[in-house]
């Protein structure tokens, strides 16, 4: 069995995610399970835009920039850093590092490693996002998530209140 | 073949996020562990899209991609309201809603 080098790259990245994500669950301080988790998420994002150019990889860039954010200030608070400056400062100095990271690897990567098999142009998304109304669904999706998180809290509450 | 080795690779890391949601009990740990297992099925998501070319299935990507930031939104305030109620996210000392038996 021959591999080409789009093949073995693929290969590499989704190795090293797997990697870096039982590194992510062992440890038991949180800064080194974010850090490998960054990590995993790091070579997911390089995988996606790997293979779908560069819309959904850079999308999962920014949604996982966010949730990494927020761990970093749920572990914050959770160990004891109560002053929100702290808090912020952390998140955000997580985010660039997390940002400048991705954007160094993206671009030291050889133009024609980078390359897509499958080019979709951003004019073919926005066109698939309005003609199977994924706009609508997302809006529904976040609307029901809401509905069913307040009624599940306000259902605590009122038990709690008992 | 080479379709085996990604879908095996996607696998395993759902494997080692199904692992952490089972043997953790740290609240933090598990989230971590559901966003691997999610990361997995992006995995599959985009490979899929990748293979077929066809912009609709990217736009499924998309939206397991905002289900996921919205889990882990609403997953980390609630860990930061355990630890403040519980004073640890333990998860096993949830038991305030467990049913008295006799």
């Amino acid at each position: 069995m021959t591999l080409d080098i789009a093949t073995i790259i693929d290969i590499v990245l989704l190795v090293g995610a797997c990697v870096s994500a039982v590194f992510s669950i062992f440890p038991k301080r949180y800064p080194r399970a974010i850090f490998a988790f960054t990590i995993t998420n790091l070579l997911i994002v390089l995988f996606c835009i790997h293979r779908l150019a560069l819309i959904i990889g850079f999308i999962l860039l920014w949604v996982y920039a966010g949730a990494i954010v927020a761990f970093s200030v749920a572990i914050m608070n959770i160990a004891g850093a109560t002053e929100a400056a702290g808090r912020i400062k952390g998140g955000i100095i997580v985010l660039i590092a997390f940002l400048i990271v991705t954007v160094l690897l993206a671009i030291s990567l050889p133009p024609e490693i980078l390359a897509a098999p499958v080019e979709i142009t951003f004019s073919d998304f926005a066109h698939a996002l309005w003609d199977t109304h994924a706009f609508v669904a997302i809006l529904l999706s976040f609307l029901v998530f809401t509905i069913i998180t307040s009624a599940l809290m306000i259902a605590v509450f009122a038990l709690r209140s008992k | 073949m080479t379709l085996s080795i990604y879908v095996g690779l996607a696998l395993t890391l759902l494997a080692i996020g199904l692992y952490g949601l089972i043997s953790s009990k740290d609240m933090l740990k598990i989230l971590i562990s559901i966003e691997i297992a999610i990361l997995a099925s992006i995995i599959l998501i985009v490979l899929f899209a990748s293979i077929s070319g066809v912009p609709y299935a990217h736009v499924l990507g998309l939206l397991v991609l905002f289900v996921s930031a919205a889990e882990t939104a609403m997953s980390a305030a609630l860990a930061i309201l355990l630890n403040r109620e519980t004073g640890s996210i333990d998860v096993s000392k949830l038991k305030e809603l467990r049913e008295e038996t006799s």
